[in-house]
């Protein structure tokens, strides 16, 4: 549940049971003291009209004991019913609870009490002129304060309880919202995300959390574009002596026998695999840096990738490897996308060549396309597999790191230097979509980009 | 001997490039600053630029604009690997081809001569009686490398020269991009190169509209532009299939 929901209802219920609680004690209190009040006061004033109704009932008669319990109700509001043994002597059809009241008081020969919510008994035993036992049942709910509950008042502090509940909830669940989607933000990539001073003025500890994020952030920006400036300078600085060397070599050409030409060309090899590095260097930083995509048009996806697959097939075709579509492009009725063409080429070639690089022999690098979902997960996804040995399990996510490699040696056999597939993730997520690494069941690695159409 | 100048705060660099082009038949003079460099460039005494985009005192975008300001001299740039936004703002500006840095000093010489050889054409087409080329409104003068607008002087680059002959040569079919760049830069047509399409979009800023307002070169997508003529009895009319 969100925080916002539990807090609000948690306090809003916790003010209402409150409310109700207190409401009732004041019910049962006001009660209680009456009834202590009661028991003494009642002794007297009901053990007089106890004695009176059972002279009246020996000496003239049920008629004569009838009249003057009613007279007593009219004047008193008090309702009273005379017993002997189990048996109503007065003719005023006693309720239960009074048959009971006078059962209990008559087996225990004293004066007691009933007292149910809002209505009160009395039953006080009597021993009159004749000599018989009676009970005289005295209802005196008439005379009970009027109970009521005040049903509008508790309305009202509910909903009021309800406003500063709200208040409460909102106050604490709406800033650490807007923390968490700064956070987001801010892991997406976008490092100038801050929680910014609506929350920063707050004195309390929300408002520190917000200021020491904001100063996590900062922090963290500093850091990352100072790496990725290192990185750019890194690969500047790399190729001016680089520019030297590439005359040099041209120079030294010229005057060269047939010998040393076979070492310039091999050192010629080196300085273009440095070039390469250096320019993938540049690339990724800034790529990371830029965070944005640089020039957008619309990309027919299927034609691009037949480009980079033909190319590839070819490159690979000497080393006994191909590239091939597997699905999806036959028959494909050509759907745009909006993006960076040279940034989404680079992107599918990079991961492309990984996939040649590490597919064995007479085997074939597998490429389909897929479009899918409606309304607003539509986009593609595209699947590069290979039948090579593929992955660890626990090194699928970090493949996409610059220099990650998976064994300690740099097999110079395989190529590369590790950073194809980082500037093809940055490049996918530069188009908001994402990429993914998984070991096929039936053997090498399948990688799969998913680009949203939007 | 071609005299060459080559601006590019490397001292070392200039020294190895100088040793390069000279048994090719380039004399080359070496500023290392951007100041200097722009003085020299617009002396007059040189044939061909070298320009540094990352020169440290004044930028190399702003000499480019201050030479372009008052010399047509064919410029090619060094630009850094994968700064596409440099390389449009530099072409924007003027430059007529870029060299990514670092160079194969091969490709330098091929650079050069690609867009000298554009002279070496007008030289050819003097002794084949061919002097002006002209459509409609426009007039090239391929002897004094001059156009001429509604007999109004428009200034351009030795590449746009080029690129504006082989259109107004073929006016009314279509020139394909590959056939234009192997012509004017002589090189390969690359993936997301879009050089020629920056010059031909400062030709169409220099020379306006035609005279009925519409656009004077027109872009087949995909494919390349043709040059429209306006009179009806002239060209055979704009050719769709790209067949140049």
């Amino acid at each position: 549940m969100r925080l916002f929901l539990k807090i609000f209802l948690a306090f809003w219920l916790a003010l209402v049971l409150a409310c109700v609680v207190a409401v009732g004690m004041t019910v049962n209190l006001g009660n209680k003291t009456f009834i202590a009040r009661w028991r003494h006061l009642s002794g007297a004033a009901i053990s007089i009209y106890a004695q009176t109704a059972a002279q009246i009932y020996d000496r003239r008669g049920t008629d004569a004991l009838d009249r003057y319990l009613e007279r007593v109700d009219g004047a008193a509001s008090v309702r009273a019913y005379l017993f002997r043994g189990d048996r109503e002597v007065s003719r005023l059809g006693a309720p239960p609870n009074a048959v009971m009241l006078s059962d209990a008081s008559a087996r225990e020969g004293e004066f007691s009490f009933l007292f149910k919510p809002i209505r009160a008994w009395v039953a006080q035993p009597v021993t009159g002129p004749s000599g018989h036992h009676y009970v005289l049942v005295t209802d005196f709910s008439g005379l009970l304060p009027a109970v009521r509950v005040p049903f509008l008042r508790i309305m009202t502090a509910v909903l009021v309880a309800g406003l500063v509940c709200f208040w409460l909830a909102r106050n604490v669940a709406g800033p650490i919202g807007r923390i968490r989607s700064a956070a987001v933000r801010l892991a997406s990539g976008e490092l100038s995300a801050r929680v910014g001073p609506a929350i920063g003025r707050r004195g309390d500890e929300i408002g520190d959390l917000g200021r020491d994020f904001d100063q996590m952030a900062g922090r963290l920006e500093t850091l990352v574009n100072a790496q990725s400036r290192i990185l750019a300078d890194i690969s500047h600085e790399l190729r001016s002596p680089l520019a030297r060397l590439n005359v040099a070599l041209g120079l030294a050409r010229r005057s060269a026998d047939p010998q040393t030409v076979t070492s310039l060309d091999r050192i010629e090899r080196e300085a273009v695999r440095l070039d390469t590095l250096i320019g993938q260097l540049s690339t990724l930083s800034l790529l990371e840096s830029g965070a944005r995509v640089r020039q957008q048009s619309s990309i027919d996806l299927g034609h691009l990738l037949r480009e980079i697959v033909a190319d590839a097939n070819y490159e690979s075709e000497p080393n006994h490897r191909s590239v091939r579509f597997s699905e999806g492009l036959e028959g494909m009725e050509p759907r745009l996308l909006m993006g960076d063409p040279e940034l989404l080429h680079s992107a599918f070639d990079n991961v492309i060549r990984n996939a040649v690089r590490y597919t064995p022999e007479d085997t074939i690098v597998e490429v389909s396309i897929k479009w899918t979902g409606e309304d607003r997960d539509k986009g593609a996804v595209i699947k590069v597999r290979d039948h090579g040995p593929g992955i660890p399990e626990n090194m699928l996510q970090d493949i996409f790191r610059p220099f990650f490699r998976i064994g300690e040696s740099r097999d110079r056999k395989t190529g590369g230097v590790g950073l194809g597939l980082a500037i093809a993730e940055q490049a996918v997520r530069l188009h908001g979509g994402r990429i993914t690494a998984m070991n096929r069941v039936d053997g090498g690695l399948e990688v799969e980009i998913c680009l949203p159409e939007k | 001997m071609h005299r060459v100048l080559v601006i590019d705060d490397d001292i070392e660099l200039c020294e190895l490039v100088s040793e390069y082009l000279l048994p090719e038949g380039f004399a080359q003079e070496s500023v290392h600053d951007g100041e200097q460099g722009l003085a020299r460039a617009i002396s007059g005494e040189h044939e061909f630029v070298v320009l540094d985009v990352m020169l440290p005192s004044l930028g190399g975008f702003e000499i480019l604009r201050r030479i372009r300001a008052v010399s047509n001299i064919p410029i090619l740039m060094l630009t850094a690997r994968g700064d596409d936004i440099d390389r449009v703002m530099g072409l924007e500006i003027g430059a007529d081809d870029y060299l990514r840095k670092p160079f194969n000093p091969r490709e330098l010489v091929a650079r050069i001569r690609a867009i000298q050889r554009r002279s070496q054409l007008v030289d050819v087409a003097k002794t084949a009686d061919r002097k002006l080329v002209v459509v409609d409104d426009v007039e090239m003068d391929l002897e004094a490398m001059a156009v001429k607008n509604r007999s109004q002087i428009v200034e351009m680059t030795s590449v746009e020269f080029g690129v504006l002959e082989i259109l107004l040569s073929a006016a009314g079919t279509v020139v394909t991009r590959e056939h234009l760049v192997k012509k004017v830069l002589g090189r390969r047509l690359l993936a997301y190169d879009r050089s020629i399409d920056v010059h031909v979009s400062n030709l169409r800023r220099k020379l306006g509209p035609t005279r009925d307002g519409s656009e004077r070169i027109k872009t087949v997508r995909g494919v390349g532009y043709f040059y429209t003529r306006l009179d009806p009895r002239a060209g055979t009319g704009p050719v769709a299939d790209g067949s140049v």
